[in-house]
């Protein structure tokens, strides 16, 4: 079986060169492939008949359940002479069909190829998902093959369309598939059909099943997307939309109905859908113009009929379905392939406009009243014997069916009057019509549509031939009366008696219908209140602009809106767990000594007046006010270590702060302005604090086991130090700070190299630079107020200024007064760098001179820091913040340039070189001991000093605290410095900061 | 000398970190060579070790396959789930290197730099799958986070980029303090760090229903959202995926996605699969609000990388189901669906970036056309449009199928069934893009005769082209009609390949996804709570 399928695929990828090769030619000799694959299954008739389905099972994905596995039965031999007969008519056909300057007809070719080899596996497979597979595989080809006109918007929309209905219908199936199979223990259809699981879940996964089934075969409410699709070849339409795509609904009904017929969700959703869908499609085909249409909407029509009847869940009607199954596919295509050739011949497939066409194409006429006659259900041909066989069995049965039968007579009787309507409306000379001209008949071109034609008319007589083979599936559903059997004729009976009358119904359709076409037709035709194609369009519109305006009110691309979102989601998550979590062991105390409780009454109010700050730097201030006071408690708590560090984090985060605010308004800016957001701000803020609080509360209460801090306390002993912060950092958890070290460098060197827009080698300020003789700092006069009082400032402060106030870029020089020297850079005493760099308004001597003397007892400090780390307060971390802090203040008294001769070297090194150092700690414990970071100590005794206790932890704080230094002098060097550079350039208008290209505007 | 063995350092399985080694040194080499001078060091070089770091821990990732312990008493697992891990973010770098090439951001956030900070960044990944121990897990995330930061900011003269930067950064911070807090809290109730004995703790004590842990895990839950960018959580996904450099998205989209996928299996099917109760719900809650909004949220889309940000809020979401249903099916068809999402995603990115660079946006209308004009990219995008879409014969499809099957399974069907809701409303805008490839004809001059179409003869030779692209300093989508760049002689080929490869991959995967299929199997190993 495999065979056969892998032949279409070869065949498919062959097409296009075929086409290129031989033009037109090319369609025969691929029709050679379905063709091959008739021959194949009518070479395992007899056997199939004879009841030994055969069975080709590989595997695929055995963990999904996934097999290749295919079974050849009675119904998948009756859907593949259907699909490949068909087929292969039909890929003949289009070599005469298409001309041979046709853009894209080799694709064209591999993809109708590719479709029949899907819809034989699909026939095929006996594997729920493998059959899905493939059912998704026909949806895609046949968007290619309905968009085959890709320049016309209308195909492009129709393909879009039919496979978004028929997709969507194909995802539901597969959870359906996946709901059954997993309920039955197999994917195996065979297996599933012989064994049905039950259950609610099932009847769920059933109900999806059909959803897929419906949707694939056009049923109400899913018809639209059939009517649409016409905007395909017609042969396409002829194949697709008549004899294998949309039969793929009716045959996963008609394999499923022997296991699942008898669960309600089952039989009234196909009952209620195809009938609906029978009248619906009937009565809009009668009302068309468009030959084309036409045959769309009875095709839906008798979609739906096949569905009642291959689901209805009698062996009988059953039967009688797959009769009509076969007997529609040759009539229904041989219709489309006839439109086709009229539409090519005459180049119009409107009734009103087609006349005479009867006596100019009398051979053609016949073959179109053949397969007409079939679907009328004109005794004799197929269409007949199998509405016959429905009949009779939906007589023999309860109230529900013979309700059926009304519903199913009615539109039998439409269906013969559409009939009519469609080969009047192609064939018949119309007298107010003039005869539409039409090219001459090519046998070759009608042969397609005469095979499929006569072969309806055989098949009516010679039913009982396929009777053998049909019966076999139909079996499958027990049945106690005696069984009905297919023929062409039954005997005069009562089923003939409805036959004849839905015949004389359908004559009186017509007749009421002519004489109805007489009348003036009113102007505006009533909207219809439910009409399932607006309601989809309206469906996608809606979800469209629902999705946009989604977007607009959710992504608004606002930071606030984005936080305010997560904190309120994370809030309504916060409570249903402290809810959930109730009763919480709680336990309040107040303070250990009142000065707890002032400082906490200090945090609270700094927090609050933060809150309440305009100013940025005020905010700034404030909150370094709560810091602080954070690191009181932590002294008052007994932890001088962590207040320390505390203190010194708080103060360098505060500097820090303070240069970035620099580049930004003074003011907080962009408010909340209406009253509303404003107060939903404040509910969630305090909402998200009040849990916070809760959530602290609980967690303190909740303590079982004796904290930790002990713990640590006397392992800090075994390690030999007593500051208990330091030794965790340095030994007991080093690797933790080792990784800790390094994403503070990382963050560092991202931080910078964003902020640096030029070469960071060149960054460091140095008064050997050329651009050191301008002044630090400097007050701009142009920005600085109105014209006298700037010019009165600069006298008073001992500045002058060439050039004047007006902004002329490059000519700004500084001559300094009796405090400076010579006035350049270059020549500046070492001592006070400032001297000729900074701007004289920005200088404080006093301040300049005081941080020059303590920089170095400070620096002394902080390796006293370092070094005491282990036993006292301090260690490399505190230590390294120290020695920033001594940059900072020398930046903060002198500018950049006295920081850039204070540290005279890149911070990139000073990091470097601490991370060297770090991990050549480590290494060397992995060298010397047994492992990485492997602790060892040296106690020598210095004469004056005492014992000097040096731990190789010493060693690895001392990475530390370079890689501190590193990172505070990087973040002086772009927070500061270049930021100084930067705005300096701005306000003097230097060298731009950013090589632009030529003629681009700033 | 007198050595003093203060505490006993753990025992440290140097094989078992090669794969983190190789991407940390190949880091450091990295961003030493970007400093040399030579054009060819910078331009060359470093992408060639870059791709030479990556794929080195891909192989000593398989190399380790068979491991299964943990390394650094019990702080990072060495097992088939974390090298996984390894290999789908090896993947999803290698395919960023090569976006890379010829890209606008390297150039301005220097070469070096940028590689070393993509390496560092995957090496936080690394860590991150496979950590088994609370602090490791959050060193991982930071590591992994922060130089994406950087790296979304990297084209600095563009002020998307920076602004993308910011959110990530302010966004991801609070993601990242939330997750730490949960951390504590969970410490907090079981008093422990290490995955393996919190699952005892939860077990032993039955903690499901204790307020600290559930407010852990609460936040827990919340803080890893963020990361994976799952609803309602995702808001900064589209601004970001939008303003940052397209390599950096697709490294974002998908490296970042791996890492957190991993993490959330790792720490919810293992560590608190004990409290499921708990979360079992939350989540499948998260996982739904995050396919219907993605999918949603994607129809209106016309930029690309907008469309494909709220694309992997829905992947996210179907993703998160394996997670949810907490069985050893689930863990599979999760580790599945991501490494095919990985396949994917690349795919989209390479043509997307080639499509930018020709025409100087994102937007879907750069696409139209392209069948034509470039019919292997065509036909990649295709494919991954319909893998990411679930249509059989691509990949996608597998991998939904095993999440389908795993949420029905797991007893979660009504989660399957909101999952094909979504897919279905994801095949509008999926198949909107693939209709657009080969129907329209390309929206060159002619169509838009308002675009100011600027020729960029060589982009090298001029110092910033986004200077060029934006002329008003405003994003080109934002200018209606107009801010076209034809960039002439545009790098195109590293995409092409990444195109082709992944598109490859696509198909064959999806053919034959047996042999995949059974080394996801392995991974099942890593999460012993599942079988308890």
């Amino acid at each position: 079986m495999i065979g056969v399928l892998v032949a279409h695929a070869l065949a498919a990828l062959i097409a296009p060169w075929l086409v290129g090769r031989i033009g037109l030619k090319a369609f025969p000799v691929l029709a050679l492939v379905p063709a091959g694959a008739v021959v194949w299954a009518a070479a395992n008739t007899s056997d199939v008949t004879a009841g030994r389905a055969s069975e080709s099972v590989h595997q695929w994905v055995p963990s999904l359940g996934m097999e290749l596995a295919f079974r050849l039965d009675p119904l998948s031999l009756l859907m593949t002479f259907v699909a490949a007969g068909v087929g292969s008519l039909v890929l003949a056909y289009c070599g005469r069909y298409f001309a041979a300057d046709e853009q894209g007809l080799g694709r064209f070719a591999a993809v109708l190829v590719a479709f029949a080899g899907a819809m034989i596996g699909l026939v095929l497979s006996d594997d729920l998902l493998l059959l899905y597979v493939f059912w998704e595989l026909t949806t895609v080809l046949s968007f290619l093959l309905v968009g085959h006109n890709a320049d016309r918007q209308g195909a492009r929309r129709a393909a879009m369309d039919a496979l978004i209905v028929t997709t969507f219908g194909g995802l539901a199936m597969l959870v359906g598939a996946v709901i059954v199979g997993e309920a039955a223990g197999t994917y195996r259809i065979s297996e599933i059909v012989a064994n049905p699981p039950g259950g609610t879940t099932v009847s769920i996964g059933v109900a999806l099943l059909l959803v897929g089934a419906l949707s694939k075969s056009a049923l109400v409410p899913f018809h639209f997307w059939l009517p649409g699709a016409m905007a395909a070849p017609t042969p396409v339409s002829a194949y697709l939309h008549a004899a294998a795509m949309v039969k793929a609904g009716v045959f996963l009904v008609a394999r499923l109905a022997p296991a699942f017929a008898d669960l309600d969700v089952w039989r009234w959703s196909i009952l209620v859908l195809g009938l609906t869908t029978l009248l619906l499609g009937a009565l809009r085909a009668l009302r068309q113009h468009d030959l084309k249409l036409l045959l769309a909407y009875g095709t839906v029509s008798q979609l739906g009929l096949l569905t009642v009847l291959v689901g209805q869940g009698s062996r009988d009607v059953l039967l009688a379905g797959l009769g009509l199954l076969l007997a529609h596919a040759l009539y229904k295509s041989a219709l489309f392939l006839t439109v086709g050739i009229i539409d090519h011949d005459t180049g119009t497939r409107d009734l009103r406009v087609l006349s005479g066409l009867g006596r100019t194409r009398r051979r053609l006429a016949v073959i179109a009243g053949l397969a007409a006659a079939s679907m009328a259900g004109i005794p004799l041909f197929a269409g007949f014997a199998a509405k016959e066989t429905a009949f009779d069995a939906l007589l023999h049965g309860d109230t529900v069916d013979v309700l059926t039968l009304v519903v199913v007579l009615v539109g039998v009787a439409l269906t013969a009057a559409y009939a009519w309507r469609f080969w009047w409306g192609a064939f018949a000379t119309k007298d107010d019509v003039p005869d539409r001209r039409c090219t001459a008949p090519r046998t070759s071109f009608e042969l397609a549509p005469a095979l499929l034609a006569g072969g309806g008319l055989v098949l009516g007589v010679g039913f009982s031939a396929v009777d053998a083979l049909l019966s076999r599936h139909a079996d499958l559903i027990p049945s106690d009366e005696k069984p009905l059997h297919l023929a062409g004729w039954h005997g005069v009976g009562p089923a003939l008696g409805l036959s004849v009358l839905a015949l004389a119904l359908g004559a009186v359709v017509v007749l009421v219908q002519r004489r109805l076409a007489g009348r003036p037709v009113p102007a505006e035709a009533p909207r219809r209140l439910v009409d399932a194609r607006v309601a989809y369009v309206l469906l996608v519109r809606g979800t469209e602009r629902l999705s946009v305006a989604a977007a607009r009110a959710t992504q608004s691309g606002s930071l606030p809106v984005y936080l305010m979102t997560i904190l309120a989601v994370f809030g309504a998550a916060m409570t249903t767990a402290l809810i959930t979590g109730l009763p919480w062991n709680v336990e309040l105390r107040t303070w250990d000594e009142p000065a707890q409780g002032a400082v906490g009454l200090l945090v609270v109010a700094g927090t609050i007046l933060t809150l309440r700050a305009r100013r940025r730097l005020k905010a700034v201030v404030l909150s370094g006010v709560v810091g602080y006071g954070v690191a009181t408690l932590f002294a008052l708590q007994g932890a001088p270590d962590l207040a320390l560090t505390q203190f010194l984090v708080e103060t360098v985060t505060l500097v820090v702060v303070v240069l970035v605010l620099r580049r930004l308004p003074s003011h907080f800016t962009g408010t909340v302005s209406s009253k509303r957001r404003r107060r939903v701000h404040i509910l969630i803020g305090v909402a998200a604090g009040a849990l916070m609080t809760m959530l602290t509360l609980v967690a303190a209460g909740a303590r079982e086991a004796a904290p930790v801090s002990e713990l640590f306390a006397s392992a800090s002993k075994l390690a030999g130090g007593n500051n208990i912060v330091n030794v965790t950092l340095v030994d007991l958890r080093a690797w933790d700070t080792m990784g800790e070290i390094a994403v503070l460098v990382v963050a560092a060197t991202g931080v910078t190299s964003l902020l640096f827009l030029r070469r960071r080698s060149r960054a460091m300020p140095r008064l050997s630079d050329p651009a050191a003789d301008s002044p630090v700092w400097a007050t701009d006069p142009a920005t600085s107020g109105s014209g006298p009082g700037a010019d009165g400032r600069t006298g008073s402060a001992g500045r002058a200024t060439q050039g004047g106030s007006a902004p002329v870029p490059g000519l700004l020089t500084v001559v300094q007064h009796a405090a400076g020297g010579s006035g350049t850079a270059k020549s500046a005493e070492r001592w006070l760098v400032a001297e000729n760099t900074l701007a004289p308004e920005r200088r404080s001597i006093l301040l300049e001179v005081v941080v020059r003397l303590i920089f170095h007892t400070v620096l002394v400090l902080s390796v006293y820091l370092l070094w005491a780390g282990h036993d006292l307060p301090g260690g490399g971390f505190a230590g390294g913040i120290v020695a920033g802090l001594a940059f900072t203040i020398r930046y903060l008294a002198g500018g950049r340039y006295e920081l850039g001769e204070a540290a005279p070297v890149g911070a990139g090194l000073v990091i470097g070189l601490g991370l060297v150092i770090a991990v050549g700690t480590g290494l060397a414990g992995a060298i010397l001991g047994d492992a990485v970071l492997q602790g060892g100590a040296w106690k020598p005794d210095i004469p004056l000093l005492g014992t000097l206790k040096l731990y190789s932890s010493t060693l690895f704080d001392i990475g530390v605290y370079l890689v501190v230094v590193g990172v505070v002098l990087d973040v002086l060097r772009s927070f500061g410095s270049e930021i100084d550079r930067q705005i300096d350039e701005e306000r003097h208008g230097r060298t731009p900061t950013v090589e632009r290209a030529p003629g681009s505007t700033r | 000398m007198s050595t003093l063995a203060v505490t006993e350092a753990p025992h440290i399985d140097w094989a078992g970190i090669s794969s983190l080694i190789a991407l940390f040194g190949g880091a450091v080499v990295v961003l030493l060579v970007g400093l040399l001078r030579a054009r060819f060091a910078r331009l060359t070089l470093v992408p060639v070790l870059t791709i030479v770091a990556f794929a080195a821990s891909i192989g000593l990732a398989i190399w380790q396959w068979d491991e299964d312990t943990s390394l650094m008493s019990g702080a990072l697992g060495l097992d088939p789930l974390a090298m996984i891990g390894v290999v789908g973010i090896g993947v999803a770098g290698i395919a960023a290197v090569l976006l890379s090439i010829g890209a606008t951001a390297p150039r301005e956030a220097a070469h070096g730099e940028y590689h070393a900070m993509m390496l560092v960044a995957a090496a936080g990944g690394a860590m991150f799958v496979g950590a088994e121990n609370l602090i490791t897990t959050f060193i991982g995330l930071e590591l992994l986070s922060i130089p994406l930061y950087v790296l979304a900011a990297t084209e600095l003269h563009r002020r998307r980029s920076l602004e993308s930067g910011l959110k990530y950064l302010i966004v991801g911070s609070v993601g990242s303090a939330t997750l730490l807090y949960g951390f504590a809290l969970i410490f907090g109730a079981t008093g422990s760090l290490d995955y393996a004995a919190i699952a005892d703790q939860v077990a032993a004590k039955g903690l499901g229903d204790d307020p600290l842990m559930l407010g852990g895990v609460a936040m827990v839950v919340v803080g890893l959202a963020f990361k994976s960018s799952v609803a309602p959580f995702h808001q900064w996904t589209p601004d970001v995926y939008e303003g940052a450099p397209t390599p950096v998205t697709a490294f974002m989209a998908t490296a970042t996605k791996v890492a957190a996928l991993i993490a959330f299996l790792r720490l919810f099917d293992g560590a608190l699969i004990g409290a499921s109760d708990a979360w079992g719900p939350a989540l499948a809650a998260l996982a739904s609000i995050a396919i219907i909004v993605g999918n949603v949220g994607a129809l209106g889309q016309s930029s690309m990388k907008r469309l494909l940000a709220f694309s992997s809020i829905a992947q996210a979401g179907y993703m998160l189901v394996g997670v949810v249903v907490a069985t050893k099916l689930g863990v599979q068809a999760t580790v599945f669906y991501v490494l095919t999402y990985v396949v994917m995603t690349a795919a989209a990115f390479a043509v997307i970036e080639a499509a930018e660079r020709e025409s100087g946006h994102d937007g879907i209308s750069a696409l139209a056309g392209l069948g034509r004009r470039r019919p292997l990219h065509a036909i990649a995008l295709t494919l991954s449009m319909l893998g990411l879409a679930g249509v059989p014969a691509t990949v996608g499809f597998v991998a939904k199928l095993r999440i389908v099957q795993a949420a029905v399974d797991g007893d979660y069907s009504w989660l399957a069934i909101v999952l094909v809701v979504g897919s279905m409303i994801s095949f509008v805008y999926y198949l909107r893009v693939v209709a657009r490839l080969w129907t329209d004809e390309p929206a060159g001059v002619a169509v838009a005769p308002q675009s100011q179409a600027v020729e960029v003869e060589a982009p090298e030779a001029v110092a910033t082209t986004t200077a060029v692209a934006d002329p008003k300093g405003l994003p080109a989508a934002a200018v209606p009609g107009g801010g076209a760049v034809v960039v002439t002689g545009a790098t195109i080929l590293p995409m092409t390949v990444l195109a082709v490869v992944a598109g490859a991959a696509i198909v064959v995967l999806g053919v034959i996804p047996g042999p995949l299929m059974t080394v996801v199997e392995d991974v099942a190993r890593a999460v012993p709570e599942l079988f308890r």
